[in-house]
């Protein structure tokens, strides 16, 4: 699996999902610089990153992406941006098309529910029309889905929508409760029993369309890896704040922030003991979608100075 | 009211979709109280359900397996019931597997 380095440029976005991580939306206008991110870029890329993955709020909106895909581009590293999908037919796609490797595009379901989620009518047609600018330009592209409490019911229709679509990847991402969904969807991230039905439907829908790839963002204990000397994936927020894990992980574990010192540096400095620790008290049984897992491990820990003793007392002592 | 499980949803439509009436389905479910239904589907001219239980306890699965048992005898049918490990549950579960063999009368 090549290193990846997310970043998130921008929280701009034309719409405001009720379930966005990010709480991104039309009417914020946080973003970084192209030069702090081209120089992240190539900084990653001198220590091994070999992916940029460009998320936001939507990457269209971000006057900036050609710039920093060129410069991963220069650096050797493949790149991919995730969208709403809304606006693959405007001129500011067409500059970024030639940067990229691969697109992933939002879907949350049957047409209605895209919609509801979304807070737009039309939203899912505009993105299926999207899609057919993908094709045209003979980008690959994957369908990412949200898997909330409530719709795994939907995935046959997502995997017959995707072959349809000539998508190579149906990404199946669970809820996250942070952002908006925190306060707009309760209760909805998917528990360990959705988890595992969404991945036995995966297994069912891989033989039905032998074509399209099917991930499912749960893994069973026997999957989960110890993190590496560098975090995979890297992630880049829009306030600078550089992340292990993923957008909006518990500030403690941050290596610290890209206004305050070069990205080298703070892998330099990066101790990733603390999160080995976390992963070593992940529930060794059932399905789990890692990355909130363990957030939810690390927003329950006790500052750094009390965790080993935190965590022998909460989970029966720590592996050697 | 609290919005249903998407897997809920998932078994009840996979049921109507092979003709499995939705009392048989209700009763596999409470039958294997405690497993988790992942499929209830048509294999051939047979019928298939799978199920996640917990392999570590040998007192349930015994349970479950005379419950599904009954459960035949209550419809009229016979099947095979078989347990088997499944690659990505473990170390506490496993899947076990209902087959009603197309020479018997299933529920229809």
């Amino acid at each position: 699996m090549p290193a990846a380095l997310q970043i998130h440029p921008t929280r701009r976005c034309n719409l405001s999902c009720r379930h966005c991580y990010s709480a991104s939306g039309p009417g914020v206008r946080d973003e970084l610089t192209p030069g702090l991110l081209t120089a992240a870029v190539a900084g990653a890329a001198a220590r091994g990153y070999t992916a940029l993955a460009v998320s936001g709020g939507e990457p269209l909106l971000y006057p900036g992406l050609p710039r920093v895909l060129a410069a991963a581009r220069l650096a050797g590293m493949t790149t991919s941006m995730v969208t709403n999908g809304l606006l693959l037919g405007t001129r500011r796609f067409r500059a970024a098309a030639p940067l990229l490797d691969a697109v992933a595009v939002s879907l949350d379901g049957t047409p209605a529910a895209h919609d509801a989620l979304r807070g737009r009518a039309g939203a899912f047609a505009r993105m299926r029309a999207g899609l057919g600018v993908l094709r045209r330009a003979g980008l690959p592209f994957a369908l990412v889905l949200t898997l909330t409490q409530h719709n795994v019911d939907q995935l046959e229709w997502a995997a017959a929508f995707a072959a349809d679509q000539g998508a190579g990847l149906l990404h199946v991402h669970p809820l996250e409760q942070s952002g908006a969904a925190a306060v707009q969807l309760p209760h909805s991230t998917p528990d360990a029993v959705e988890l595992l039905v969404a991945r036995a439907e995966a297994d069912r829908l891989r033989a039905r369309h032998p074509g399209l790839a099917i991930h499912v963002d749960a893994a069973a204990p026997a999957e989960l890896r110890a993190p590496g000397a560098l975090p995979d994936p890297l992630v880049v927020e829009t306030d600078g704040t550089v992340s292990p894990v993923r957008y909006g992980f518990p500030r403690r574990y941050a290596l610290g922030n890209l206004h305050d010192r070069p990205l080298p540096e703070l892998l330099d400095a990066w101790d990733g003991e603390p999160l080995r620790r976390l992963v070593a008290v992940l529930p060794r049984t059932g399905i789990v979608n890692v990355a909130d897992a363990l957030s939810r491990l690390a927003e329950a820990a006790q500052p750094a100075a009390s965790t080993s003793r935190s965590f022998a007392a909460n989970s029966g002592g720590l592996p050697a | 009211m609290a919005e249903a499980r998407g897997s809920e949803a998932l078994i009840a439509r996979l049921s109507e979709q092979d003709g499995i009436t939705a009392e048989f389905a209700a009763d596999l479910v409470a039958a294997l109280d405690g497993a988790q239904p992942l499929e209830l589907t048509r294999r051939g001219a047979g019928v298939q359900f799978v199920f996640a239980g917990r392999a570590d306890d040998d007192e349930w699965s015994g349970a479950a397996t005379a419950r599904v048992l009954g459960l035949g005898r209550k419809h009229g049918v016979r099947f095979d019931l078989d347990w088997f490990p499944y690659g990505i549950i473990e170390p506490d579960l496993l899947l076990g597997r209902i087959r009603l063999a197309e020479n018997l009368a299933g529920p229809r």
